[in-house]
């Protein structure tokens, strides 16, 4: 215990002494998760609704959204060395892949938890199928997308320490060069900002998501 | 107006909610559909709005087959009550009655004024405007989507148990209160109900269904007077004519306002204050729109051997046992004589 308490001490030590560096790492992760991030939003909401809306293109979707998913990061990571060489662009690329399923699923999840009595009525009240996807269901939906989105972007933190293998930068960079070189508190200090990191963003987006759905719509599902 | 000729629907996984069922609802007028579960009741209002197409036969609107209208507009011309109530939970009662409206183009100000005389028609506080639907029971949920179904005046209302979670009080007001409604404005009603005593009061017309099929499709005092047969007779119950007594108006039974009466009812005339059921005895009258039920009703609470029935003022006519009795006790024997 006191050994633990003393390599966080150290951590912290070590992380205030290389202030500079430190906040280089955080800007370099925070750009690799907020850029694969964002796409991945981009991406995964509309392909979610394209999906849930035709029974169809469901299937081919979400067997494309799982292979992503089963892939470990790592191995995403190396299959982007190949295609797109070292660096920062392909980290992104592979850390958006590997953000792309969480999104998806809660989409499809989300726009299908809308009753069946809601829809008709809104049918019911001649509302076409784009003013029922805006105005009902996508809005219905939003809580259930959103704990997709924080959950995406918590396993994102936590992926993005892997870019520094393709040499994509980032917190990455203390953690693991820090155990290679049995630096301890190099390794506390990378390990423990991660891990605020992700928290500090799941409660801002839980913010977010409080300001956008001024409902009465309780958060009733979770990720799974 | 609204027609259905021969129209048979059978769901994709093979289930015939309705076989070969016609009958039409005249403009301006409410037709009750009614009968037990499962017997097709929704289904067939489905059709009308064509959340629905027939598998035979057709639905026509005024007479043009619904198939041929645009299905956005007829849906939005239509008012429609659906039987779970369906209200949109992330927005406010204000925001759901005002749907059809916003969808329509009205301005802010007219959507506005309109939300504000349904609530006091539901009779909701106007502090319900802003609620959400998770913050109202069931029978102010229920009114909210009346409300929104009557927003943008539609020309056709369907109306699927709309009083089915509502206390026996509130349900009986709200029907008459309905009534009302109904005769102000000139709106083509189907009403769906599996209750036939809502049925008798509501329709100028019903329509009772058996599984699938509509066996009778009559006035509601025709129906009472001559069920077609047993499973419409079991329908309207060992009651019917207790049920005829109330959907009968006086004045369809008094007897003139001299004769023998002439004495028992003078000086009694004076302190009219009849109501609906008799629930004021300073006066003995009737008022015109006094069901015979309630004259029943106060005759047997009376003294007086026959009530007076008074419209502004004026003696009008007479109410005794006997002019029910030669109405009820003889009449479908009467009829079956003329006929
Ligand atoms: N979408 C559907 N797919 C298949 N069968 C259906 C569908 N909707 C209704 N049915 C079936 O059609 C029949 C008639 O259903 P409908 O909902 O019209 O009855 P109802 O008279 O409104 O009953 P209730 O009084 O219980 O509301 C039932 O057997 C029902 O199971
Ligand atoms: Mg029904």
């Amino acid at each position: 215990m006191a050994g633990a308490i003393g390599t966080f001490l150290a951590g912290m030590q070590y992380l205030f002494s290389n202030l500079p560096e430190f906040f280089d790492l955080l800007q370099r992760h925070l750009a690799l998760v907020f850029v694969s991030e964002a796409a991945a939003i981009l991406i995964a909401v509309p392909l979610g609704v394209v999906a849930a809306r035709y029974d169809r293109a469901r299937g081919p979707i979400l067997s494309v959204g799982n292979v992503a998913q089963t892939v470990p990061p790592l191995a995403v990571l190396a299959l982007a060395f190949p295609l797109l060489g070292l660096g920062y662009r392909p980290s992104v690329v592979a850390l958006f892949v590997y953000a792309l399923l969480p999104v998806l699923t809660n989409t499809i999840a989300g726009i299908e938890s809308v009753s069946e009595n809601t829809i008709d009525a809104a049918r019911g009240m001649g509302m076409t199928e784009n003013e029922r996807l805006r105005e009902i269901q996508l809005p219905l939906a939003l809580p259930v997308i959103f704990a997709g989105i924080r959950t995406s972007t918590v396993i994102n933190v936590g992926t993005a320490y892997l870019a520094f293998f393709i040499g994509g930068g980032g917190l990455g960079s203390w953690v693991i060069s820090g155990i290679n070189l049995f630096n301890m508190p190099q390794v506390m200090a990378g390990a423990v900002s991660g891990a605020l990191l992700a928290i500090v963003l799941d409660l801002g987006l839980a913010a977010v998501e409080g300001r956008l759905s001024d409902s009465g719509v309780e958060m009733t599902q979770s990720t799974a | 107006m609204i027609e259905f000729e021969n129209v048979t629907k059978t769901y994709p996984d093979g289930t015939t909610a309705i076989e070969n069922v016609s009958f039409s609802v005249e403009a301006g007028t409410t037709t009750v559909l009614v009968g037990p579960s499962g017997c097709g009741k929704t289904t067939t209002m489905k059709l009308v709005n064509r959340l629905e197409d027939p598998t035979d036969g057709t639905v026509s609107v005024d007479g043009t087959d619904n198939r041929e209208l645009d299905e956005i507009d007829l849906r939005r011309n239509t008012g429609y009550v659906i039987q779970e109530i369906g209200l949109f939970d992330h927005r406010t009662v204000g925001e759901n009655i005002a749907t059809v409206p916003k969808l329509v183009g009205w301005d802010d100000e007219r959507i506005d004024e309109r939300v504000r005389e349904l609530l006091d028609l539901m009779d909701l506080s106007r502090g319900f405007r802003d609620q959400y639907p998770s913050e109202l029971s069931g029978g102010q949920r229920q009114r909210v989507g009346v409300a929104r179904a009557l927003a943008a005046d539609p020309d056709v209302l369907l109306m699927d148990e709309p009083f089915g979670a509502l206390d026996p009080i509130t349900r009986d007001r709200l029907q008459n209160e309905f009534l009302d409604i109904q005769e102000r404005i000139n709106t083509t009603i189907l009403f769906v109900t599996h209750d036939i005593d809502e049925a008798l009061k509501m329709g100028d017309r019903i329509a009772i269904f058996d599984v699938g099929e509509v066996v009778q499709y009559d006035t509601p005092q025709a129906i009472l007077d001559d069920p077609k047969n047993e499973f419409v007779a079991d329908f309207i119950g060992e009651d019917r004519s207790f049920k005829r007594l109330d959907i009968t108006p006086v004045t369809e039974v008094m007897g003139p306002p001299d004769g023998e009466y002439a004495a028992a009812i003078d000086g009694n005339t004076d302190a009219t204050t009849a109501t609906d059921g008799g629930s004021s005895y300073d006066g003995e009258a009737l008022s015109p729109d006094d069901s015979v039920k309630a004259a029943l009703d106060r005759l047997l609470r009376s003294d007086a051997p026959a009530l007076p029935v008074v419209e502004n003022g004026e003696v009008i006519g007479v109410v005794a046992d006997e002019h029910i009795r030669a109405s009820f006790g003889r009449r479908s024997d009467a009829r079956q004589g003329a006929t």
